[in-house]
Parts: C-alpha cells; structure tokens; sequence
C-alpha cells in the first residue's frame, strides 16, 4: 500500500504511537534561567579538521525567541542559541566555577566585600567591528539595570550598584549589598555583554527584531518570527575557529512534529519526551543523549492547608509514594530520585541525603499517628501536562492505598502559577524549579524563606535566619555549612514529597560531532563539526 | 447597490466596536500579565506595580478600553508585551502566511468537492455515489490536526516526498492545506450534491433537456450555477471557521501564521497581540461574506442588493 520505500507496517504503528502520545509542554517557563553550563555529555571524537567553517546543523526550539536582546530573555530556551551569539565577562566549567580567562574578563580581583575589579580581554571585536572595551562593559550592564528598559533579568543583578571604566581594558563593579552568587550570574543571561554604537544608533525595536552583534563565535544573519533564527560563522572570534557554517534555529511548536522533523532529518537537533525515545531507538542515523538537569522536580505540600499543616501527614505522603516506580514506568527511568530541592549541580548539594524511603506501613502507621480523621487531599495538576497527570494519578493511587482520599484538580497553566504564588492553590502541587543560579540559595529562599512568592505556606523562623547569614557572607566554606544545615532541617519537615532531578533527553543526528550538550540548555557549538 | 454597500460598512462598525469590547474584557479574565511576564525573577510588589503602570494596566478597565479604542481607530494597538514591538506590526507581519493557508485549504476543499459532489449527484444511489458520500464523512469526521500528524509521517518522514514543518515553497504548503482543507472539501462535497439533487428535479432541467441540449451544457449551464448559491454562502461562513482551524494546523506545521501567534498569546497573556489579531481577523472575516454577498449577484441575476 505504501510502495517500496523504507515503510513498514511495523515502523508505522511504531511511529505513530510515539507521535500520538503525550502534548505535554514539559519545559516549563519556571526552570528558566540557569546561566553557563556543567557537564557536556559529548558525541564521539570528529576526525581531523577541514579547514574554514563548512556545512548547516538545525536545531529545533519549542518557542519563539522572545527577542533578540539578551535582556529581555528569561526562557532557557533562548539559552540554545545565545551563548554562541554572545560573549560574557564569566564563563563557567564544568564544575560550575568561574573559569579566569574563559569569558571576556582575563581574570578578577576582588578589593572588598562590595568592589571586585576585572581586567578584559584585549583585541575582542563584536560582529559588527566595534571594539570590545571598558565601555562596551559598562553600557550593557546599565542598559540591564535601567528601569527603563524592563528587563526580566534585572532582579538577579540588582546587588550591582555599577560598572565604572578604569581604563579601556579595566572595570570597577561596585555592588550595593554583598552577593555571594554574583560573579557566578555574571555568566548568565542578563549578563551579555552588546555593543554600544550599535545598540544605541539602531534602537530597541531593531535590536529585538532584526539583529544584535556579540563577540561570540556566530552571527546572526536572519531572524523571521515564530519561523527561524540563522546564525552563521563569525570569522572574526576571539577563540577557536568555529567549524559548522550555519547554525538554523527552527522554532516547532508541537513535540510530534518535532519528532517527526528529527526522523526524517529535517533536524538535527531536538529535545525529546521520554516516550519519544522508542521511535528513535533502533534508528543508524539517530542518537539520544541524556543528560542531567538542574531542575529538580516535586509535590509541594502546602504546611498552612489542613490536613497538609501536620507534619505527619507530609511524612505519611512523602512514605507513601514509589518514586523509583513512578520515575521506571511514566519517565521510563530517564530521571534520578533526589532528597530536596537541590540537584548535584547546586552548590550546596548534599550527597549524605537520602530520599524519602517507599514505606506504606510506615506511612499508615504516620498518618494514625498524626490524629486526622478526614485525610483529604487536594491534588493540582497543569491541564495541558500530559506527564504530571499520568504522575498524578499515579501517585494517588498510591496516596489512596495508604488510607488518604485523593482529588484531583486540572488548571490551566497560567492560572496554575498565578494561584502558585498567591497560595490559593491546594495541598498537593506539583512543581519544578531550575536554582538558575546553580546555587542552593536560589531555590532555597524563594521557595521556604517566610512569604517569599515562591513559597505558599512554608514558614520557619530558624530556615529564615540561617538563609539570611548564608546571604551576608562571602566565605563559602561557611555558606556550604549553613546550606548544608538547612537541607536538613527541610528534609525533616517533609515540606515536600516525590522529589527527583529530571533528565533532558537531547536527540542529535550522527553528522553532528562533539556538540557540547551542558545540563542548562545553553548548546555551545564553537566546538562542534558536521559531516 | 452602492447604498448597500454603505450600509453593510456602517453596520461592521458596530459589529468590529462589540467585538474589541469582547476580546478586550475576555483577554482581561485570562489573568493578570505582569506576574506571568516577571514569574522568573521573584519580583517585589513596587516591582509588579511599576510593570504594571509602564503597560497601562494601572487604570480601571473602562478607561483602558477608551484609551485603547482611541488609539485603535488609528491604528495604535499598543505594544507586545512579549516582543515589546507594535502588536499591529507583529500580527501583519504574519497576516500573509494565514491568508496563503487558507486559500491554500480552501482551493483544495473546492477542487476536492466539485467534481465529487456533481459525480455523486449525477450518479445517485450507484456505488460511486456511495464511496462519494462515505469518503466525504470521513472528512469532516477526521479531527485536522491529526490527519496532519498522518499525512506527516506517511509523505514526510517515511516516504520523505514532502518537508515535515515550516515554511517556504508550494511543497511546504502541500500537507498544512490538505489537513486544513479536508474538512470543509468533505462538507462542501455534501452540500453540492444535496443542492445539485434538489436543482437536477427541477421544471427548468427537465425542459433544458427536453429541448435538446447535452447533458454536460445542462449540468455546467443550468444545474451547477443554480446549485452554487448554498455552496457559497458556506464557503464564506466557513472561511471563518478555517481560520481557527489554522489556529491547531499552524501549530502542527510549525507555520509561521496568526493562529500560532494568536495561541502564544493567550498563553503568554499578552493582551495587545490577542486584541490586535482578533480584530483584524474579524475584518478579515466581515470583508469575506461581504464579497460573498456581492458574488450572490454574479452567479444568480436574480438577486440584487438594494
């Protein structure tokens, strides 16, 4: 019926199940933001090196750039892109340090707890041919910190005080408060650096729309709407040579087409659902890498709602539930289970800390321990969250089997984060959250510091005063000891249940050599070849 | 016939003013804005609050619908809150690739039911007619996104005759405007045989026949152009309806249209795009069936506008 091509029955039903199943929207706005990248979990070695940038790699987005300008970006989906448009002054390895001389500052020094002093790179042209320099440095950051322009990135910076020339090659950062994370988010989004003649000769709206010179290895050459974005070599970078010509960004909505696209070659890089990985499985052309995320995944119970405000009631859900099950057969094992909300790449991560233990008799015996006699339970769940409402009905079951009674309420998912931060939401929520930062501090404080907006009912006087000290110093080895006090002091409260650090499973054609795939999005192929 | 014209403009005034009011107040129970667009960066009530007086969103909803329909009738539809651009602009921008997807659907649908639907008259109750009928139900039975996803694996990812997505030459707008158009090619199948049926039993037929002209000069001649009224008055009112089935195919496609822009939108709670595509879609969709109207006089003299 279909001719003679490579069509089968088999692969069709195959195909099709995968395509059918799931519309999930699973990368959340909210796991936004994490700056410069661990862990590139490579594709195998390229051979030799040809000489000037050759060939075209396609990658696919889920969404439309939300513009051009760095900073009016906050989705890590910009993040595909961006780093290899743009220089910063930080750039971090894989460990999550500041590495001196990897960005565009040679190396820092800091005068006091309020002033740290950067010497930039010499001889940095942008794409356009201004020069990098002190100004260059200065303009971006008070082009982020004005009002004016409303960046979404400006509340992560707003510590800079501001950024003052010493000389062409030297700037002065001067910070109003101590931020123990600021060289760190120096890396990330907001801290792009642009050229200034540029910027202000073509205006706002250009510089959204149509083009925005960096110092990165490539340049943009077009951009159409909720279509593409084109990037091409720039044979003027600073670093190594970048090796692939064309880099075309395809902007994809749905995730079967997405799969569709990859299949059949259309793309060649794309991010995948965990039951999408079976259609790809068996293909010659085809691999999928997994890699590990900063998002940390898991139910919030809310401590100011009954039955949720007893903590044995929190501790007989947290027993109550398989996370091993529940990440095996809806994840299909793509994920790692975690104790709190910190993932191995936060600084402030404890190893020692084990998830909370499947237990079902243990949680019966918490929950007629804990002298409710009508365990009710509210669950919230993201209509269009194909994943969360397989995992929510899941769960309940399990709820259910321990003696709890379980409803489930869908909301649409602008709602859903709306009533999230103004506490109206019920006693089981399902969240994720990236710590953009990398460092536990940002998790922390927006989600248990007392009325933060992130944290709907959670309130403890000594978390809050620990996570004020650990803001107001600079000695890390102290910060990591009261970090790691208040890990615990979390993990005994049960604030939260069914925890894990999710996994991006990256599909990359085999023509695409060595593309760094680092756990924050952020794609970097300065380094990569195509075949 | 003038007259009429004037007319009808005078009225879709009142019908473009009742629906701004609409978008205008529906857009607003979404949700609020400010904290979607600042949900990343755990902002401080001055912080909201300054977001919120920087977009006009300050004001009681009665005066920012004023000031909006005062800068409405120039042309002003405010800013994008996502792209920060004029929100007219954006939708404009990508007015063209909608228009070229439903005209695309929509020639299909026609080229699709024509000859079905005058085979199936003419041959009632023969098995042809049957598969005729049959075929044309599971059309418009067949939800359009998802014969988009088949006709994607079937031509683009297994036989690879056709790109999967996106945007481009006639071969990217080949699978969008099946999907899109199989629907309504269904539904217009039916309605011309039903018509065709109810024209070919009529006096005039039999004496166009009885005089002597061929059968072809009787079905093209005084059958069809009598059948096509029905035909028309559906294809215009449909025209709205692929316009929000473009809304599910865009997607499906990754085509770069309104309907796409329109959907984020409403996510992202962006209240000047939602306004300015809705509007503009609407006269879109009022300049349509007027053109349909005056179509009604070329294809039945009968009928005239006054």
């Amino acid at each position: 019926m279909f001719g003679k091509s490579r069509f089968s029955r088999r692969d069709f039903l195959k195909t099709t199940a995968a395509l059918g199943l799931g519309g999930a929207m699973s990368s959340s706005l909210l796991a936004a933001c994490a700056p410069a990248g661990p862990a590139p979990a490579g594709a195998p070695a390229a051979e030799g090196g040809a000489a000037g940038p050759s060939g075209s790699v396609t990658i696919a987005l889920h969404f439309d750039l939300q513009s051009l300008d760095p900073i009016k970006t906050f989705a890590l989906n910009n993040g595909r892109w961006q780093k290899n448009v743009f220089g910063y002054l930080i750039k971090r390895d894989e460990e999550m340090n500041p590495v001196p001389g990897g960005g565009l500052a040679l190396s820092w020094e800091q005068e006091d707890d309020l002033n740290v002093v950067f010497k930039l790179r010499e001889g940095v042209k942008f794409h356009n041919g201004e020069d990098f320099n002190a100004d260059a440095v200065v303009y971006s950051f008070e082009r982020l910190l004005d009002e004016a322009n409303a960046s979404p990135q400006r509340f992560n910076y707003t510590a800079i005080d501001r950024f003052e020339k010493v000389d062409d090659y030297t700037v002065r950062m001067t910070l109003n408060e101590v931020d123990p994370v600021i060289i760190t988010k120096l890396a990330g989004y907001g801290g792009a650096i642009v050229p200034p003649q540029f910027v202000e000769e073509q205006g706002a709206d250009y510089v959204s729309a149509t083009d925005i010179p960096g110092t990165g290895p490539y340049q943009i050459v077009e951009y159409r709407k909720d279509d593409s974005l084109t990037l091409e070599a720039f044979d003027g970078y600073w670093g190594e040579a970048p090796k692939i010509k064309t880099l075309v960004y395809r902007i994809i909505p749905d995730e079967a087409t997405r799969l569709a696209e990859f299949l059949a070659g259309g793309v060649d890089v794309v991010q995948l659902q965990p039951s999408q990985v079976a259609a790809v499985e068996g293909s010659e052309d085809l691999e999928v890498f997994p890699t590990g995320v900063p998002t940390v995944n898991g139910l919030r119970l809310d401590a100011s709602k009954p039955p949720t405000d007893n903590v044995k009631v929190r501790a007989a859900i947290c027993h109550a539930i398989d996370t091993q099950t529940v990440i095996d057969t809806i994840l299909q094992g793509y994920a790692v289970p975690m104790a709190v909300w910190q993932s191995p790449y936060s600084f402030g991560y404890d190893p020692e800390l084990q998830p909370y233990a499947y237990d079902p008799d243990l949680a019966k015996q918490l929950l007629a321990e804990s002298g409710v006699a009508d365990p009710t339970l509210v669950y919230n769940v993201i209509g269009d969250d194909a994943t969360a409402k397989e995992i929510a009905n899941t769960v309940a079951a399990m709820l259910e089997a321990v003696g709890f009674t379980v409803t489930i309420a869908q909301k649409e998912r602008a709602t859903y984060f709306d009533d999230y931060r103004a506490g109206t939401l019920d006693n089981i929520v399902p969240f994720g959250w990236g710590g953009w930062t990398l460092d536990a501090d940002n998790t922390y404080y927006s989600m248990y510091y007392t009325g933060e907006s992130y944290n709907p009912g959670f309130s403890d006087p000594e978390i809050d005063a620990l996570l004020d000290e650990q803001r107001s110093t600079l000695d890390q080895e102290r910060r990591k000891e009261i970090l790691f006090q208040v890990n615990k002091l979390i993990y005994d409260q049960y604030p939260d249940a069914m925890l894990y650090q999710a996994q991006y499973l990256w599909g990359v054609n085999k023509r695409v050599k060595d593309l760094a795939l680092p756990a924050d999005e952020r794609l970097w192929f300065a380094s990569a070849s195509v075949s | 016939m003038w007259n009429y014209l004037i007319q009808r403009l005078f009225y879709s005034i009142f019908v473009l003013i009742g629906i701004s009011l609409i978008v205008f107040i529906t857009v607003r129970l979404t949700g609020d804005p400010v904290a979607m667009l600042l949900q990343d960066g755990n902002p401080s009530q001055e912080d909201l609050d300054e977001m919120r007086r920087l977009l006009d969103l300050d004001k009681p909803v009665p005066v920012q619908y004023v000031n909006f329909l005062a800068k409405a009738v120039t042309g002003d539809f405010g800013r994008s809150f996502r792209y920060s651009t004029p929100a007219l602009g954006l939708v404009l921008e990508r007015m063209p690739a909608t228009l070229k997807l439903t005209l695309a659907a929509m020639s299909v649908a026609v080229l699709i039911a024509f000859p079905l639907g005058i085979i199936s008259a003419v041959s009632r109750g023969s098995p042809l007619d049957f598969g005729v009928r049959l075929v044309s139900l599971i059309g418009i039975s067949m939800p359009n996104f998802w014969l988009g996803i088949i006709l994607i694996i079937i031509f683009g990812v297994n036989l690879r005759w056709l790109p999967v997505s996106g945007s481009g030459g006639l071969k990217y707008l080949i699978m969008p405007a099946i999907a899109l158009g199989s629907a309504l090619a269904g539904t217009l199948t039916r309605l011309l045989r039903s018509s065709m049926l109810d024209v070919l039993s009529d006096d005039y037929i039999r004496t166009a026949r009885a005089k002597g002209l061929s059968g072809r000069m009787v079905l093209t001649r005084h059958a069809l152009r009598n059948a096509l009224i029905p035909v028309l008055t559906i294809l215009g009112l449909q025209f709205g309806l692929l316009l929000g089935g473009a809304v599910i195919i865009e997607n499906v496609f990754a085509w770069p249209g309104v309907g796409r822009l329109v959907v984020t939108s409403i996510g992202l709670r962006d209240y000047p795009v939602v306004q300015a595509s809705v509007i503009l879609l609407a006269v879109i969709l009022l300049t349509v069936n007027l053109l349909v109207d005056l179509l009604y006089t070329v294809v039945d003299p009968r009928v005239t506008l006054d």
